[in-house]
């Protein structure tokens, strides 16, 4: 009982934090309801969080509870002076609970939640497993926990958490198990994965709110399921790897970034950058991924709105609110000389050898996507739902989803055609795990456009304030 | 009603004579190596495992014709619920047996019967005569019942059921589920494929029929909404499917970890008894040590005592301590070579796993 109320402080604190700074951009209260301004100040909570230990590490300050907690409440009262006077007491856009769910939104909703009870389960009942995790990921977290530090001694077998060759890899998860394990007082590698189910939990919400503003609430639930049933999502939503808190922040940052250009409100664009931003922090791949948003927005820009000076604000602005994320581990690599990420070395002068490659890279892409177990039958909903509407009419929405699912998609041809990683497509180790960042943002083009079609109705409207 | 009537009788009288008028073959077993033999009685057999691979043999000379025995059946009971087992069969002319001559299968829930059918006609090697099977029924310590073990032919029941049982076959989660997960398949061909087939055939019939009845645009509007809609019924019958392994995934685990401390938790993660000895070196090794490691090198052992382990942590040179994990007498060599720069044992938790120090 104990741990579990240790548990549930460990969360708290983040969702708190990340509630604070998204009231920023929140001043009214009127743009999210209250599930999903939960799950929108977790994801970025998170990140806040273990920015803040990675700088307080790096100024060699002891990283113990009490340490992280004073500084992180010091954080936290930053929005809120900023924010003083638009502060209004109470919990945001919770209106009266209606029971006037249908049967098949009852029978949506059981299946989702069935999902989210399977993850709970799973990631809690076992100690971490996952490679990965227990060679890098974990371990970092432990060393990072055992020494009160990010173990800032080049000299030491331990250095930056230890994880050897890829100690370029960004820690914000390994420093998330730290604080966990800080507000348990213990080392325990089983409790600690529940930040995993949250951050699935986080993302199906956050899903959700995206698609019944522009559908029903019906579509919306059936869509939610669609995400929620993808076999490796749900696989690794119990498992202790980076790649479905990866999935969560750029499909959030897709998701935001959308609601800025249908609405033209500065503040979803910076909550875009901050996730993205917070992506580059969690995984290696999230800052090359930074440039899919940023082609959209010069896309949108460029063809529908055709104003540059407003277009290299937006992407100045962006760029800045990532790099705030990005800049400090990019720090801490040149400073301690961690060696780069040589998987991932463009090999520019290969461009033309490497040509054989391509009909290889086709065929794992085929038939991973369409042959095997990963993502039942999303990839083959995509090519009947193009085949149905590209040559219509398309709406803005549809055109920001495929072009960030096909610049996504060409961004990881790009990583196998040019860089060392190929080795790891042909042997299927990365390409399920990479393309998983997308998948809710397929799920999302699929489900959109189903409603479309289905509904009959032509253009749908957003009422996102 | 009649031609419904009919076709039930039919297949009411396909049924019996599918089953009943396959040439059967019955295959008895003795142990071969890692079990013995604990009780039988008729085509019932129990055997007993006594170590990590258990193998029970047929007699010699069988004489079966693989290219007409075909189907492969039997019941099973083990201790550990949805473990692979493995076939292995020697053709005449077969120098010997071999992972190109097996086929693995998958037991049912630990205590209960299991209905293995397998149709071995899409294998390979399933062909010529057959001389001998070997069967590696489970790799884990435990009871084994095997009774009904035939050999038969193939009949169209049979081949519906076997499609079943490969369709229904538990794909477990393992290490390399995080990479990709294979998904349910029938005739070794994965089942995505006949929905995409199934989904295009009917969306065509379903296009063409619109059109004749009615006119092109009927046929264009109305078409769409019925693949979608038939693509919606494919994927929650793929995800149904995918429940079932979820629910088996369930139980599964709790079988292995519910109601354990973290530790005993920690122990079910590795083989064996490394974490045991593991912990034996956390207690003999002073924290903070330098230590290197022979340890076989098929599974991620040392990756796992440098996570469990720390802060006492693995070098490259000079260790203070060796920590050897030789289960199976394989790395004398390596041993030896710490021997020669003046380490001994030190500490010693079971055979072949000690520490050395110099």
């Amino acid at each position: 009982m104990t741990d579990l109320i240790k548990l549930i402080f460990s969360l708290l604190v983040p969702i708190l934090m990340g509630a604070a700074f998204v009231s920023l951009f929140n001043p009214k209260k009127d743009k999210f309801q209250f599930l999903e301004l939960s799950a929108l100040s977790f994801l970025i909570g998170t990140g806040i969080l273990t920015l803040e230990m990675l700088l307080l590490g790096m100024l060699k300050v002891r990283l113990d509870l009490q340490n992280i907690l004073v500084v992180s409440a010091v954080v936290t009262l930053i929005p809120i002076i900023i924010n003083f006077k638009n502060i209004k007491p109470g919990i945001p856009m919770i209106g009266p609970v209606k029971f006037d769910l249908t049967l098949l939104e009852v029978s949506a909703l059981l299946a989702i939640l069935l999902r989210i009870v399977f993850v709970l389960y799973e990631s809690l009942v076992k100690p971490v497993i996952g490679v990965d995790a227990f060679v890098q990921w974990s371990l970092r977290a432990k060393v990072f926990y055992m020494t009160s530090s990010l173990s800032l001694d080049p000299s030491k077998a331990y250095f930056a958490g230890g994880g050897g060759d890829q100690a370029f890899y960004p820690i914000h998860i390994p420093l998330l198990e730290t604080w966990i394990f800080n507000v348990l007082g213990y080392w325990n590698d089983a409790l600690v994965k529940i930040i995993f189910p949250f951050f699935f939990v986080s993302l199906l919400i956050i899903f959700y709110y995206s698609i019944v503003r522009c559908s029903s609430r019906l579509f919306a639930l059936i869509a939610v399921y669609l995400l929620s049933s993808l076999p490796m999502l749900l696989h690794h939503s119990t498992l202790e790897y980076i790649d479905m808190p990866m999935a969560a922040y750029f499909a959030s940052a897709f998701i935001f970034l959308l609601q800025y250009l249908d609405t033209e409100d500065k503040n979803y664009l910076f909550i875009s950058g901050i996730l993205a931003g917070i992506g580059t922090w969690a995984k290696s791949e999230g800052m090359p991924l930074v440039i899919v948003p940023v082609l959209v927005l010069v896309f949108s820009h460029l063809f529908y709105k055709r104003d540059l000076v407003r277009t290299a604000g937006d992407i100045g602005q962006y760029i800045v609110i990532v790099l705030i994320f990005k800049v400090p581990w990019s720090l801490f690599n040149m400073i301690y000389k961690i060696p780069k990420n040589e998987w991932q070395r463009i090999e520019y002068d290969k461009v033309f050898d490497n040509l054989p490659r391509i009909p290889v890279i086709f065929g794992q892409f085929y038939s991973k996507f369409f042959f095997y177990g990963n993502w039942n039958i999303a990839w083959f909903l995509v090519v009947v739902v193009l085949a149905f509407t590209v040559w219509k009419k398309r709406d803005k929405r549809y055109v920001y989803a495929l072009a960030t699912m096909f610049l996504t998609l060409f961004a990881f041809f790009m990583l196998y055609y040019l860089t060392p990683s190929y080795r790891w497509l042909l042997d299927g180790t990365t390409l399920n795990r990479n393309t998983l960042v997308m998948m809710p943002i397929l799920v999302y083009f699929v489900s959109y456009n189903m409603y479309v079609i289905l509904s009959g109705k032509a253009e749908v409207k957003n009422d996102r304030k | 009603m009649k031609l419904l009537l009919s076709l039930f009788l039919l297949v009411l009288c396909l049924f019996p004579v599918g089953v009943e008028c396959s040439i059967a073959s019955q295959i008895s077993w003795a142990p071969m190596s890692n079990v013995s033999l604990i009780g039988s009685s008729g085509n019932r057999m129990i055997f007993r495992s006594t170590g990590e691979m258990p193998l029970i043999q047929s007699p010699t000379n069988l004489f079966l014709n693989a290219n007409t025995m075909t189907m492969v059946k039997f019941n099973i009971k083990t201790q550990k619920s949805y473990l692979p087992g493995r076939l292995f069969f020697k053709r005449i002319g077969d120098r010997g047996f071999g992972y190109q001559n097996s086929v693995e299968f998958q037991n049912g829930i630990a205590g209960r019967n299991a209905n293995i059918l397998m149709d071995m006609s899409g294998h390979p090697n399933w062909n010529g005569v057959l001389d001998q099977l070997v069967l590696n029924p489970i790799s884990s310590l435990g009871d084994i019942e095997i009774s009904d073990f035939q050999l038969l032919e193939p009949s169209p029941i049979l081949s519906i059921v076997s499609s079943y049982k490969e369709f229904m076959t538990f794909e477990m989660p393992q290490l390399r589920t995080v990479n990709f997960i294979y998904g349910p398949k029938v005739g070794g061909r994965s089942v995505n494929y006949y929905l995409y087939l199934l989904i295009i055939m009917s969306g065509l019939s379903y296009f063409a029929y619109l059109y004749l009845k009615f006119d092109l645009k009927t046929a264009l509007s109305l078409t769409p909404k019925a693949i979608l809609i038939a693509c919606l019924f494919s994927w929650v019958f793929l995800d149904v499917r995918g429940l079932v392994d979820q629910i088996r995934t369930v139980i599964m685990d709790r079988q292995t970890y519910a109601g354990l401390t973290l530790d005993e938790k920690r122990a079910r993660t590795v083989p064996g008894d490394f974490y045991d000895y593991i912990k034996f070196c956390d207690s003999n090794v002073p924290m903070g040590s330098k230590i290197g490691s022979v340890f076989p090198t098929y599974y991620y052992y040392k990756g796992k005592a440098a996570y469990y382990l720390f802060p006492i942590f693995f070098v490259e040179k000079n260790p203070d301590y060796i920590l050897v994990y030789d289960p199976e007498n394989a790395l004398r060599a390596d041993i030896d070579r710490y021997v020669r720069e003046g380490f001994g044992v030190y500490a010693k938790f079971k055979e072949g796993k000690y520490i050395l120090k110099k």
